[in-house]
């Protein structure tokens, strides 16, 4: 996958275009706004990582001119700034997702990847299937090999989020902001109560695990064999 | 300090205010004293010579010539003397009868018998001499001179050369009194500003002395009690109060510092030590997911610190949306409830309706999750956690309640300051930060938050303004 990263802290971006291309990204870099502008439209990239905060031209002007000109490039925002309407402006500016510094590198590699996977939209689904697992959108229901699963709301609405990332990572915080709406960390590690949960209740015994743990990264739903 | 400009002056431009105002008073009072007594003297001393002038004209009227001479020698013999002026005169002005020998320079008006001409006031003329007087200054006299229907002449007058003497007098003190009146008015009112200015001056410098830095130096207050002292007083609780935040803010500095040096230390000696050794792929792959947890939990700690920094600065204000306090809860609980039910509590919701409130949705449920954290840390299982939703038309209450070991009472007090912990939890994890961030939402509603005892047990209130 081609890369842009926006970005004018020398430290941060020689890391991030380091472990980007450790992960087997192609990655650019521009180190102020116009730049990164000029770079964005001349050249065809799968995604976009702008910092908020650049020299010559801010992170949201860049992604708010790129929108302007018809591109639909998905837009990864970093910022230092966490709060609510932090956030808020940022989606608003044409960002498809939001990063708060510091952030683990694991997690913005598994967002890049769900934003990549969100660029190849599909039709509107009323059945996810992952594996010999389905789940009915309208009926809510869920079956894994032709067995009725009884699932609480919550377990529900976290599965559906793993299925439609299936095969991809996904971190505790996407969890926390997708599926509770949280935009802070509890304590108490409330989303792996959670999982074990959903996990006893799909993974009985005598099947093939489907939900595992990505180590230091969170968690992801087994789509293959 | 320095002293405002003369003209700038607020005190200066009162008294000069004041001054014109009390100044202009006296002149009114003085000339309602003026017109009082001089004026209604010779008001009331001119119907009498009317009503004299009334009384001659009739009696004169068909008399012949010597007839009138003997009345007006009478009238002068009996009223006449040395200030009432009677004369008679032929149609060529020669003297017949009266204590006046010589007609005066005078205007002369027609008369019908037995009244006064319509209209026509008095006149003032100068006599050549005083009758009684031939020697004397020329005088003044006032009165009238009538031309009677047989031709006669006749002049009655008054002789207002002391009433002018008199007047002179009276005014002469009236403006005596009036430049007095504007020295005492004036000398009195620098003396009082000076005093005002002084006192305003000393405000003034010991604001501008704590400005600099002397910031123990309080307004000073004089035993008299007045509005200055008041307004002394005022201030100095005022500085007092920034003096506690400012002391506050000190011991919030000192104990991130110190929170914050003891697992950044504990880093750095974790790293020391493991370099000592000899390098080894998988001690160091340990070392390094140890550290990044660990400063993952000093960045927490920040994000706490700003979270409640954000709160206590009000600005969430201005995102208020119609919040229902029973919906956040049973979220808050539903989350909660696996994590409980694996430490052995049985987590409920007790909220018969929904309870609307005006507030931030996402730092309520921050505050709500850091109570039920709480709860599920420290309340060792078996046992129950109830959250009751509820409250008046007023007020809405949320309360955590718990049957576990709850928290000395002594510690009731200090456990919504930022890193108090209760001693023995100090093995526990948590930052200390939990139940502040809980106080600064609440405060931020316009609310506040309360410990109390359940025997057995703790509960926490939560209490907020309703919409």
């Amino acid at each position: 996958m081609r890369v842009l990263l926006i970005e004018d802290d020398r430290e941060a971006a020689r890391y991030l275009t380091k472990g980007l291309a450790e992960s087997g990204h192609i990655v650019d870099h521009a180190a102020d706004g116009p730049r990164g502008l000029m770079l964005a439209t001349s050249e065809s990239y799968d995604v976009l990582v702008v910092d908020r905060m650049l020299p010559g031209l801010d992170g949201l002007s860049v992604v708010e001119a790129l929108r302007k000109n018809g591109s639909t490039v998905p837009a990864l925002i970093l910022s230092a700034a966490g709060s609510v309407e932090d956030r808020v402006a940022g989606l608003r500016a044409g960002g498809d997702d939001y990063l708060t510094k510091p952030f683990a590198f694991a997690e913005l590699l598994a967002r890049l990847d769900a934003l990549l996977r969100r660029s190849q939209p599909k039709a509107a689904e009323t059945v996810l299937h992952v594996a010999d697992l389905e789940m009915n959108l309208l009926a809510r229901t869920v079956t894994r090999g032709g067995q009725a699963i009884e699932l609480k709301p919550r377990e529900f609405r976290i599965l559906e989020y793993l299925m439609r990332h299936a095969g991809h990572v996904v971190t505790r915080t996407m969890l926390l902001e997708n599926v509770w709406d949280y935009n802070f960390d509890p304590q108490t590690n409330v989303i792996d109560v959670h999982i074990s949960r959903l996990r006893q209740k799909i993974d009985g015994a005598g099947v093939a695990p489907l939900l595992q743990t990505v180590r230091g990264a969170g968690y992801r739903l087994r789509d293959g064999p | 300090m320095r002293t405002p400009a003369r003209r700038r002056s607020l005190v200066f431009r009162y008294l000069l205010l004041y001054s014109s105002l009390f100044c202009a008073l006296v002149v009114a009072v003085l000339a309602l004293v003026y017109w009082s007594t001089v004026r209604a003297h010779e008001r009331q001393a001119d119907r009498a010579l009317d009503a004299e002038v009334v009384r001659l004209s009739g009696t004169l009227v068909g008399r012949s010539e010597t007839q009138m001479a003997t009345v007006i020698t009478q009238s002068s013999a009996e009223h006449g003397g040395r200030t009432t002026i009677y004369m008679l005169a032929t149609e060529r002005r020669e003297y017949l009868a009266g204590n006046l020998r010589e007609w005066p320079v005078v205007r002369e008006e027609p008369s019908a018998a037995g009244s006064a001409p319509e209209g026509a006031d008095l006149q003032e003329f100068p006599l050549v001499r005083r009758p009684d007087d031939p020697g004397g200054p020329a005088t003044v006299a006032r009165g009238r001179a009538l031309a009677l229907p047989s031709g006669h002449r006749l002049l009655v007058a008054r002789n207002v050369t002391e009433v002018g003497e008199l007047r002179d007098l009276v005014t002469r003190w009236l403006l005596g009194a009036l430049a007095v009146t504007v020295l005492l008015g004036i000398g009195g009112g620098a003396v009082l500003s000076r005093r005002l200015s002084a006192r305003l001056a000393s405000l003034s410098s010991n604001s501008q002395a704590i400005l600099e830095g002397d910031l123990q130096r309080r307004m000073p207050v004089s035993p008299r009690g007045d509005e200055f002292d008041a307004l002394a007083e005022s201030l100095n609780r005022m500085l007092d109060r920034i003096q506690d935040l400012m002391d506050g803010m000190r011991a919030v500095s000192e104990s991130i510092a110190h929170d914050m040096r003891s697992p950044i230390s504990r880093l750095r000696s974790r790293i020391e030590l493991v370099l000592m050794q000899r390098p080894d792929g998988d001690a160091y792959r340990e070392v390094l997911q140890q550290t990044v947890h660990d400063v993952d939990g000093v960045l927490g700690m920040f994000n706490a610190l700003l979270t409640i920094a954000l709160a206590e600065s009000g600005a969430p204000r201005e995102r208020f949306v119609e919040v229902d306090l029973r919906a956040l809860a049973a979220d808050a609980v539903e989350t909660y409830e696996p994590v409980a039910e694996e430490r052995g509590l049985r987590l409920t919701l007790d909220a018969p309706e929904p309870v609307l409130v005006r507030g931030e949705p996402h730092l309520l449920t921050q505050a709500l999750t850091n109570l039920l954290d709480n709860a599920v840390k420290y309340v060792p299982g078996p046992g129950n956690v109830v959250v009751r939703v509820g409250g008046t038309a007023e007020r809405a209450t949320l309360r955590v309640a718990d049957d576990g070991p709850g928290v000395p009472a002594s510690f009731h007090a200090r456990a919504f300051e930022r890193f108090a912990r209760v001693e023995q939890s100090r093995t526990t994890p948590g930052s200390g930060l939990g139940l502040s961030l809980v106080r600064a939402v609440a405060r931020l509603h316009g609310g506040e938050v309360t410990l109390a005892d359940a025997r057995p047990g703790l509960v926490v209130g939560l209490e907020l303004p309703r919409t």
